[in-house]
């Protein structure tokens, strides 16, 4: 059983972006569908095939990859900016939907505010810049998720972080080496990926019950992508990634069950 | 002396109550009417195979529901579980059963069931009860076996009837198919309920 976890969680989306990237896709468009479509494969094979309409809200995560990657087909520019943004608000809603229409508060209001912004933010910041480390920082926010995740309790949404982390594995491995030839994590795939994990960042918060703190460090981190020109923003992200497992671990309750 | 006499009293009381209620419990149909379950002496377990090795049962703490009995057919059962009072005795397990991964209860906070069919037997006593159970989200027909406990008159002037129901669920029908290699499908449900004439 371990290993089936580890081999849906890792080895196979390691093994995916590999095959990718020996088929050289070129488009940038293409390139993204073929990440965001590794994370995909495992989503299925741990999930089984969503129900249409979605029945729950995991279900909806690949509708708004879907959207936001058709999205990228609009012009002119401006009104791809604001379809993007809107799928970005709009998913976040609906992720939480079940708790807002019966059990909305204003925290988390504000909660779902603030995940939206920082979508919202990233999304901006990093589309017109030359990216430091988009990969590296997305990596670790990822594994650090899925740690977090499966130490509060869910190991279906720690696998799917997991998986996310391990399908920019590769990507990652290269800005750490500080290679500046390919391959490297076009701003489409980074707007992808980054809606996956603001997705499962909900999802863990709203219906995961991951407390306040861990989360909102794991929120924060992946806005050092948007620190232009600062060779070390990866290292801020990990410390913040490293605090919030860190915190996790005290305060969670350590009986091993499994 | 005081602990003789705290002893003492404290088995004159008990032989006293224990009188009562086998006065109260005698084996005989319950009567026709509305019953309320009553959540303190209703339990709602589950069972499951764990690695093949044991069987797990956990329960759910918070039930409610009614049963309206009639001979004429229109009988009618009708449970609610809140999903988030699951309760195997692990903190972080029952954690892990709230979430996602299983029976998603911020989502899907109530397991309903709600009786198709009731089926009595020539005593007038309930046999079998066909329904609807839905859970997260998802509704499919389920048949309880019934066995009835007893029913009549409680020690408080109260009216009581109690029943065991017990199916066989497979998870996986309701979505919940997630660790398929650790733990089993089938899930053995088992309703130990108390009612309440109103």
């Amino acid at each position: 059983m371990q290993f089936l976890l580890v081999f849906q969680s890792l080895i196979l989306p390691v093994a995916l972006s590999y095959l990718f990237l020996l088929l050289d896709v070129q488009s940038a468009r293409w390139r993204a569908a073929s990440l965001v479509l590794i994370w995909l494969v495992v989503y299925l094979w741990v999930r089984g095939w969503p129900s249409l309409p979605p029945a729950e809200t995991l279900d909806w995560i690949w509708i708004s990859i879907l959207l936001l990657w058709l999205s990228t087909f609009i012009r002119p520019l401006v009104w791809w900016r604001a379809a993007n943004v809107f799928v970005v608000i709009v998913s976040v809603l609906v992720y939480a939907w079940a708790v807002v229409i019966d059990q909305f508060t204003v925290s988390l209001g504000v909660e779902l505010m603030f995940a939206g912004l920082i979508g919202v933010i990233i999304f901006y910041r990093t589309q017109q810049q030359e990216l430091q480390n988009p990969a590296l920082i997305m990596c670790f926010s990822a594994a650090g998720m899925a740690i977090v995740v499966v130490l509060e309790g869910s190991l279906l949404l720690g696998q799917l972080s997991a998986a996310l982390s391990a399908s920019m594995g590769i990507f990652a491995l290269n800005e750490l080496i500080a290679r500046k030839k390919r391959p490297r994590l076009n701003f489409l795939q980074l707007n992808l990926m980054l809606a996956i994990y603001i997705a499962l960042l909900v999802i863990g918060r709203v219906y995961a019950e991951i407390p306040l703190f861990p989360s909102a460090l794991l929120a924060v981190s992946p806005l050092f992508i948007g620190l232009i020109g600062w060779r070390y923003n990866w290292l801020v992200s990990a410390l913040l990634i490293v605090f919030a497992v860190s915190v996790t671990l005290l305060q969670s309750d350590q009986g091993v069950y499994y | 002396m005081n602990l003789y006499m705290s002893k003492y009293w404290t088995g004159l009381s008990g032989m006293l109550m224990l009188l009562i209620l086998q006065q109260a419990v005698y084996a005989s149909p319950a009567t026709y009417g509305h019953y309320k379950i009553d959540p303190g002496h209703t339990t709602v377990l589950f069972t499951v195979s764990y690695l093949g090795f044991s069987e797990m049962t956990g329960r759910f703490n918070s039930v409610e529901g009614n049963l309206f009995l009639d001979s004429g057919g229109a009988s009618k059962v009708d449970v609610t579980i809140q999903s988030a009072s699951v309760d195997t005795n692990h903190k972080r397990r029952d954690k892990h059963l709230r979430s996602p991964d299983f029976f998603n209860a911020r989502q899907f906070p109530t397991i309903h069931f709600v009786s198709s069919k009731v089926m009595l037997d020539s005593k007038g006593e309930l046999k079998s009860v066909q329904g609807d159970l839905t859970l997260r989200g998802k509704t499919r027909s389920v048949e309880l076996a019934i066995t009835p406990i007893g029913a009549g008159k409680d020690p408080w002037g109260g009216y009581r009837a109690g029943f065991n129901a017990t199916t066989v669920v497979k998870r996986s029908h309701y979505g919940m198919g997630f660790m398929p290699e650790g733990i089993g499908d089938d899930i053995k449900i088992t309703f130990n309920i108390e009612a309440l004439k109103q």
